[in-house]
């Protein structure tokens, strides 16, 4: 794992000089201005502002995720950077996890005015700790998992673009699955609703951290994750 | 041996890129792997560095298995792929400084190494620059300070001097000459010059398969007969009726101008005739003013192992 921050600091390097990253990150605060500034009518609560503030990512990370993701293994592939990558002394979990990481702090920055516009809540008016915590928790595990889906969706192709549609479209299939969950009944219902992701994120904003919503995240991410290393293995055998 | 390829196969789908190729390859060497386009010099080169796997067979560097020891594998070679793939948006010192670190230079010596193969592959002057504006030729230095960084026993560098203007291209192949001082080399190329040039010894490979393994002379030597030119004064017809009893000479051709003859004398191999062709002329009291031994050009050997065909071209 030595390897890992290596390829964090390139990669963070690397979307710092990216336009399209500018473009996301611009897009996605003021989307999220925008969306924040319709919670502010009297009379104002600062928890049900909050609330909402961290609440809107749930809408705002469909489209912005596939966007930032899209270039992380597609982009080394269609250079042929990939090569001289792979035939460092690294290991395919290492890339993996250096671009995960990378891409993670990014959008931590992305995030960066949601914080802002909390700060300005709490001149409002006093404001409960717990729910904003988890409600931060619960968005960095959304992001987590997205990030892990279009990394995934990344090392599939070498067109960008096709990766991005491939993630966006998977990550729509999720959340439609709530739909689908409604229309059908037992275990099959149980399980459609399972995958999808917003029911295991509602909780966060309650202020609720269960270890089932904490292991559905985990164990999602890490699955694609290590898919990624593995469509990374198989790469060679084409 | 340094790097040890033995029976390495590779299919792609049905279609048989590599066939058995075996080959081993001392510390020190300079050997260069010669084929046409298609020939599967760079799948070979690939399996040797664990880019991709082996349909069958085995290759190892420096003791380690390339299958069972990827990672082992890759501390000891510095690669450059065809195409010199770089990442356009760094700075070329900034790229060095993130390979360095990928190939576990450690951290107290990162900077020094650096600096180091800077210099010798002489990226100094655009090691601030963006990879992205640098020309082709910087970048293809940048890629070879790369290669160098980990001070790998091995340099492979496949096609080193793709797309180059001439002059660039001698530069680049007195790097890797000056190279070859310190480090094995193992070039792929399908210019003919440029391995007679830096190699040492020349693996030929076609549709897959090693056709020669020699230095360049000894395949000259080898593969195509000889041919002696002799310029001569006298009467065309009877001199060449003289040395065609020569023994060893195959076949003569004469041309004539003025007082002068030249003859061309097709030989076996291995057979120097130009002692014979003076004693000949010194017995008869001809004038001789030429006798040169020709040798067969790599190009030759090369056209006449990859396309099958006959040595009866022009030698």
């Amino acid at each position: 794992m030595v390897n890992v921050p290596a390829i964090t600091k390139r990669e963070l390097n690397t979307y710092f000089l990216s336009p399209i990253a500018y473009v996301v990150l611009t897009g996605f605060a003021l989307a999220h201005g925008i969306m924040f500034s319709m919670a502010l009518r009297p009379p104002l609560d600062p928890n049900n502002a909050a609330q909402w503030a961290l609440y809107v990512p749930i809408f705002l990370l469909v489209p912005a995720m596939p966007l930032l993701t899209m270039r992380l293994l597609s982009e080394e592939t269609n250079r042929g950077t990939i090569e001289t990558l792979m035939t460092t002394p690294v290991s395919e979990t290492e890339v993996v996890l250096g671009k995960f990481v990378g891409a993670f702090i990014f959008a931590v920055v992305m995030f960066l005015p949601v914080l802002g516009e909390l700060i300005f809540l709490r001149f409002v008016g006093p404001m409960d700790a717990g729910p904003l915590l988890s409600g931060f928790l619960g968005v960095f595990l959304l992001t987590g998992q997205f990030i892990a889906i279009g990394l995934f969706c990344s090392a599939l192709t070498r067109i960008q673009i096709a990766s991005s549609i491939t993630s966006f479209v998977l990550l729509l299939g999720l959340y439609f699955l709530w739909f689908l969950a409604r229309d059908s009944a037992g275990s099959l219902a149980r399980l459609l609703r399972y995958l999808c992701p917003p029911m295991h994120y509602a909780d966060f904003l309650k202020g609720v951290v269960d270890t089932r919503h904490l292991a559905y995240f985990a164990l999602t991410t890490a699955a694609f994750l290590f898919l990624t290393a593995k469509a990374l293995e198989l790469r060679k055998w084409r | 041996m340094l790097v040890e390829a033995n029976e390495l196969t590779r299919y792609y789908g049905p279609f048989l890129a590599v066939d058995a190729v075996s080959f081993g390859i001392d510390r020190g060497e300079i050997v260069g792997l010669l084929g046409p386009n298609g020939a599967g010099k760079t799948t070979t080169i690939r399996m040797l560095t664990g880019f991709l796997p082996a349909s069958d067979g085995a290759a190892s560097i420096a003791g380690h298995d390339v299958r069972e020891e990827p990672v082992q594998v890759r501390r000891h070679i510095g690669y450059m792929p065809e195409n010199n793939p770089l990442y356009p948006e760094m700075r070329a010192r900034e790229y060095l400084g993130f390979r360095a670190e990928l190939k576990g230079v450690p951290r107290r010596v990162r900077r020094d190494r650096i600096a180091e193969c800077i210099e010798l592959c002489g990226v100094g002057p655009v090691a601030g620059q963006i990879i992205g504006t640098l020309s082709k030729g910087y970048r293809q230095r940048v890629g070879l300070a790369d290669a160098l960084l980990g001070d790998p026993d091995v340099l492979i560098l496949d096609e080193p001097t793709i797309g180059l203007d001439p002059n660039q291209v001698r530069e680049t192949r007195n790097l890797i000459r000056s190279l070859s001082e310190r480090h094995t080399v193992l070039i792929s190329t399908h210019i003919l010059a440029e391995a007679e040039l830096i190699c040492k010894r020349v693996l030929i490979i076609d549709r897959g398969r090693i056709v020669a393994d020699d230095t360049p002379r000894a395949l000259s030597d080898k593969t195509l007969s000889g041919a002696v030119v002799a310029e001569i004064a006298g009467d065309a017809d009877q001199i060449g009726a003289a040395l065609a009893k020569v023994n060893g000479v195959e076949r003569v051709d004469a041309e004539k101008t003025n007082a002068w003859n030249t003859f061309r004398l097709a030989t076996a191999a291995d057979v120097d005739v130009r002692e014979a062709v003076f004693h000949l002329a010194a017995e008869h009291g001809w004038s001789l003013r030429e006798l040169t031994l020709t040798r067969a050009s790599l190009e030759d050997v090369f056209h006449r192992l990859t396309l099958g065909e006959g040595a009866e071209e022009e030698p």
